[in-house]
């Protein structure tokens, strides 16, 4: 098996990678990890997911602290559905260690290759189209959960160069599918910042644009919930995190500052395919050990 | 309205939980990698694993959770305490952003996202303190 020293090197390299690539083309690059450590390097998914989920916490962070001064993050929103991703993630965390205990670890596999699948097929539909703002998909009109809580702001559109002003419809489904995000972030270990994004947007009509930086925001709360317990579980091992955690950080820090903000489509290809074979990889593991 | 008052108290407290965020995020990423490079470059004790799966049936890397345990393995230069310090830190980062969002409400005196923040906070620690102990093996 792998030695020690090499695995610093290798997988800080790998996740650099993971982090740049994960940037570029808008997915998080912490699915990334959980395929690599269990299946190149033959981590136990346990720990491997324990240290997949303290990068999710470092892209975050790191993204949120360049967020929250453009003011279109909406803090409201974000604080009122992470009573949902939370609760999600921490019964996510307890179910996977749960099966993992039980001797059915196969069932974790198993997710993670249909949900490695469906991001790719996912990340496919959204490079045929362009998400451009269109005011018909935003809701304007008043209601009365929404208006109580007040989940409505307004922002300034650089593209369309006015402010669009919003409110939430759909509060009550917008935290099932919140919850379903967190209990799918602490079962496998990843962000899932596109389920996150596809209630805000589609099923509550909030912006675009809204949408994903206030999702960057929730990610990193929503991770610390499971990452408590993997922590004090003894699944977060600082030597399989540790060059994970500062590889996906600076990959990601070199994808939005150093590198042309495009969205190469060759690249985003490319990725769709290590996706799907990703996923195929996880999926038979799940069949071997069934 | 009152409403640019309410964005302009709210633009300090932005800019410092965002100073936090990016304080919190560097500072731990310096801490993992001076760990990482005194593994690969300095000394090891004789019983230090030297492949991953002993690193996984050894004892290193489990988590001291013990926090005197971490300071003098930390003042000591042990590699491990050191990394483990810094993944504490971020994993601190968004519970110190939560905690600093009940401010920020309790400042706009909007007592229901005070009480709503107070939760997720809650939500937070009960998964460290009580199921993070009964998960522990």
């Amino acid at each position: 098996m792998v030695g020690i020293e090499v695995y610093l090197i290798t997988m800080l390299l790998i996740s650099i990678v993971a982090g740049l690539i994960g940037s570029l083309v808008g997915i998080g690059g912490g699915i990334l990890i959980v395929p690599v450590l269990t299946i190149l390097y033959g981590v136990p998914i346990e720990y491997a997911i324990g240290a997949s989920i303290v990068s999710v916490i470092a892209t975050s962070s790191g993204a949120a602290s360049a967020y929250v001064k453009d003011k279109i993050t909406n803090l409201r929103v974000g604080m009122f559905l992470e009573i949902a991703t939370t609760t999600g993630a921490i019964v996510g965390a307890v179910t996977t260690l749960f099966l993992i205990k039980s001797g059915l670890s196969w069932i974790v596999f198993i997710v993670f290759g249909s949900v490695l699948i469906t991001s790719s097929y996912d990340l496919y539909r959204k490079s045929r189209i362009e998400k451009k703002l269109s005011k018909a998909d935003v809701n304007v009109t008043p209601n009365k959960l929404a208006d109580g809580l007040k989940l409505k702001g307004a922002y300034y559109d650089s593209v369309l160069k006015e402010e669009i002003k919003y409110e939430a419809t759909n509060v009550t489904g917008g935290l099932g599918v919140m919850f379903c995000a967190g209990l799918i972030s602490g079962l496998l270990g990843i962000g899932s910042g596109a389920l996150k994004v596809l209630g805000m947007d589609t099923l509550m009509k909030l912006p675009f644009k809204v949408s994903t930086t206030t999702s960057n925001f929730m990610i990193g709360v929503t991770a610390a919930a499971s990452t408590g317990i993997f922590y004090i579980g003894g699944f977060v091992n600082p030597i399989l995190a540790g060059p994970v955690a500062i590889g996906v950080v600076l990959g990601s820090f070199i994808g939005t500052k150093v590198l042309v903000r495009s969205r190469p489509s060759s690249l985003r290809l490319v990725f769709i395919f290590v996706l799907v074979a990703l996923g195929i990889e996880m999926f038979q593991r799940g069949v071997v050990l069934l | 309205m009152g409403k640019n008052e309410d964005l302009d108290s709210k633009v300090d407290f932005n800019a410092i939980i965002g100073n936090v965020l990016r304080f919190g995020v560097t500072i731990s990423a310096v801490l993992i990698g001076v760990g990482v490079i005194m593994i690969l470059v300095g000394d090891k004790s004789a019983n230090f694993p030297t492949s991953l799966s002993a690193l996984i049936k050894s004892d290193y890397g489990r988590p001291t959770l013990n926090f005197v345990k971490l300071g003098t393995g930390v003042v000591a230069f042990n590699p491990i305490a050191i990394i483990e310090l810094g993944l504490l830190i971020l994993l601190a980062t968004p519970i110190v952003r939560v905690a600093a969002s009940i401010l920020l409400f309790a400042a706009e005196k909007d007592m229901i996202y005070v009480a709503l923040t107070v939760f997720v906070l809650a939500v937070l620690l009960f998964s460290i303190f009580v199921v993070g102990p009964i998960e522990a093996v």
